[in-house]
C-alpha cells in the first residue's frame, strides 16, 4: 500500500501509460488536423443551382410503370417511384421488389441504361476539370479511391495534375468527384475515426473492446496526471521509505 | 538545468490541465455512446408509417405540377428539381425553385398542399403509435439542442407521454422526425463527442469551430510532445547551460 502512495510511483505510472496512449492520441490529433485543413480555406463561390425544363415531362408515373412492364415483358411490384435528372433528361427511377431499380425517360418513355459512354458524358458535364478523359472502368466494390458510396459505379479518370476521379452510379447516374488531395484527406479521416480498425477485424465487439481498452488506459493516464497536478497538501500523504 | 526541467514540467502540467478536460470529455462521451447500459432500447422508435402508395393511380405528370406552380407564382418558374413525396395518405410533387422556395402539389386532388399547424398536429397523431394527447405545438425556425439536425422550418409537437416524445413535422416536405428524452440525451452526448454541439451554439460558424479545434489540438500536441521529452532518459535530454 505504501508503495502505491509514493509520488514517484504515480509519476512512473503516468509516464508509462501516457507513452503508450499518447501515440494513439497524437495520431488522432494529427489526423484530425490534416482531415480538416480544407475548412480553413476561403469558401469557393456558391455555384448557381441548375434549372431544368420540366415542360416536356408528359409521362406520368403510371405511364412510366406501364412502359417499364411492356419493355420487361412482365408485371413488376413497385416499391417506390422517384424523379431524377441525368444530363438534361428528366428520368423516373422505379424501385421494384427483388430487382435493381430501372430508369425510364419521363418524356420519351424509353428505358435508360447507364452505359460507359453515358457515364463519361455525365462526368464531363459536371467535371471541375477541363482535362481529357484517360480511362473509364466499371467498379463493383469500394476501394481506397472510392471508400464510401454505392456500387457498382463507373470510374472516369481525368488526365489532370490532381488525378481527378469521377464516380458515376451505374444504377441512377449520380456522380461524385475526388482528386488526390481529397483522397488523402479521406484516408486521414478513416484513421481519425478509427475506421481502419475494420482492417484488423470486422467483428464489432472486438473493435468496441479495443476502443474501450484504449479509452480506459488514456482516462487512467489523464486522471493520474490530474492527481499529480494537485497541490501537495491535497494529495494523499505518502509514507517515507524505510532504510 | 534543474530550473529548465522544472519549466518543462510546468508547461506540460498546465497545458495538460486545460486540454485534458477536452480529452477526458471526448473519452467519456465515446465510452457512453458505445455502452448499452447508458442508452438502452429506448432509442428505438415506433412510428406508424403509411403503406407505400399505388403509383399506378398517379396520372398527374411533372409538367402538370410545374404548370400548377406557375399559376400560384404568376410567372414561369425556374425549377431546380421535382420530386415525389408521400405525406400520410397524400402523394405530392415537391417542386423546388431556384430561390429555394418549394411547393407541394397533391397528385390526386391536383391542388397545393400547405402544411399548417393543424395539419401538422394531425400528421403527428397519425404517426404516433398509440392514442395520445398533444401537450403543445409551435413552429420553429432554427435548430436547437432538442432538434439539432432535422429540416427547418418545422412544427414541434410535444406529446403527453412518459418518454417525453417530440414530433417534428417539416413545413416544406411533411417529413416527420420523432425523438424522446433518451434519444435527445444520446444525440447531445454524440454531438459532444464529435464536437458538432458547438455548431449549434455558435450558429454554424464552421471556420470559427475549426480554428478552436485546431488551437486545442496544437496545445494538446505540444503538451504530449513535452511529455515525451520529459520521459526520455536524462542523457538523451538536451543539456541546458
Amino acid at each position: 500500500m505504501n508503495i502505491l502512495l509514493r509520488l514517484r510511483t504515480w509519476y512512473k505510472i503516468h509516464k508509462w501509460t501516457s507513452i503508450f496512449t499518447g501515440l494513439l492520441l497524437l495520431m488522432w490529433l494529427i489526423t484530425g488536423l490534416l482531415a480538416t485543413w480544407e475548412k480553413l480555406l476561403p469558401k469557393p463561390e456558391a455555384i448557381e443551382p441548375v434549372t431544368f425544363n420540366y415542360d416536356k415531362t408528359t409521362l406520368s408515373p403510371a405511364d412510366a410503370i406501364a412502359n417499364l412492364e411492356e419493355n420487361l415483358g412482365k408485371t413488376v411490384e413497385v416499391n417506390w417511384v422517384a424523379l431524377t435528372e441525368i444530363l438534361d433528361r428528366i428520368v423516373y427511377k422505379i424501385s421494384v421488389k427483388e430487382d435493381k431499380p430501372h430508369l425510364v425517360d419521363a418524356q420519351l418513355g424509353q428505358l435508360v441504361e447507364i452505359t460507359p459512354e453515358i457515364a463519361e458524358e455525365i462526368a464531363k458535364a459536371k467535371s471541375p476539370t477541363q482535362a481529357p478523359v484517360l480511362l473509364v472502368e466499371r467498379i463493383n466494390r469500394n476501394d481506397f479511391s472510392y471508400i464510401y458510396g454505392p456500387t457498382p459505379v463507373y470510374r472516369i479518370v481525368f488526365d489532370d495534375n490532381k488525378t481527378t476521379y469521377s464516380h458515376v452510379s451505374a444504377q441512377d447516374g449520380t456522380v461524385t468527384y475526388n482528386n488526390c488531395w481529397s483522397r488523402i484527406t479521406a484516408a486521414f479521416l478513416t484513421l481519425h475515426t478509427f475506421q481502419t480498425l475494420k482492417v484488423i477485424t470486422s467483428r464489432k465487439r472486438i473493435i468496441t473492446g479495443l476502443l474501450w481498452l484504449s479509452t480506459f488506459l488514456t482516462l487512467f493516464a489523464a486522471l493520474n496526471g490530474y492527481y499529480l497536478a494537485l497541490p501537495s497538501q491535497w494529495r494523499i500523504p505518502s509514507t517515507p521509505r524505510r532504510k | 538545468m534543474l530550473k529548465k526541467i522544472k519549466l518543462w514540467y510546468k508547461l506540460h502540467k498546465w497545458i495538460s490541465i486545460v486540454t485534458g478536460l477536452v480529452i477526458v470529455m471526448w473519452l467519456i462521451t465515446g465510452f457512453m455512446i458505445t455502452t448499452p447500459v447508458f442508452f438502452p432500447k429506448s432509442l428505438r422508435i415506433d412510428q406508424n408509417r403509411p403503406d407505400s402508395p399505388d403509383f399506378r393511380t398517379v396520372t398527374m405528370t411533372p409538367a402538370d405540377a410545374v404548370a400548377h406552380v406557375k399559376t400560384i407564382v404568376g410567372h414561369p418558374p425556374e425549377v431546380t428539381s421535382v420530386r415525389l413525396r408521400q405525406i400520410s395518405d397524400i402523394v405530392a410533387y415537391r417542386v423546388v425553385l431556384k430561390d429555394n422556395t418549394s411547393y407541394l402539389i397533391d397528385v390526386h386532388a391536383q391542388q397545393e398542399v400547405i402544411i399548417t399547424q393543424d395539419m401538422a398536429q394531425q400528421l403527428a397523431l397519425e404517426a404516433y403509435p398509440d392514442q395520445a394527447q398533444i401537450l403543445s405545438a409551435e413552429k420553429i425556425d432554427r435548430n436547437d439542442l432538442s432538434y439539432p439536425l432535422g429540416p427547418i422550418p418545422a412544427y414541434r409537437i410535444i406529446i403527453d407521454d412518459e418518454q417525453g416524445t417530440h414530433l417534428y413535422v417539416s413545413t416544406q416536405t411533411g417529413e416527420i422526425n420523432q425523438t424522446n428524452r433518451y434519444i435527445r440525451s444520446f444525440v447531445i452526448v454524440e454531438m459532444l463527442h464529435s464536437f458538432t454541439a458547438f455548431s449549434i451554439t455558435t450558429h454554424n460558424q464552421t471556420r470559427f469551430i475549426t480554428y478552436m479545434l485546431w488551437i486545442s489540438s496544437f496545445l494538446t500536441i505540444i503538451a504530449a510532445v513535452i511529455g515525451y521529452y520529459l520521459a526520455l532518459p536524462h542523457r538523451w535530454q538536451i543539456r541546458w547551460r
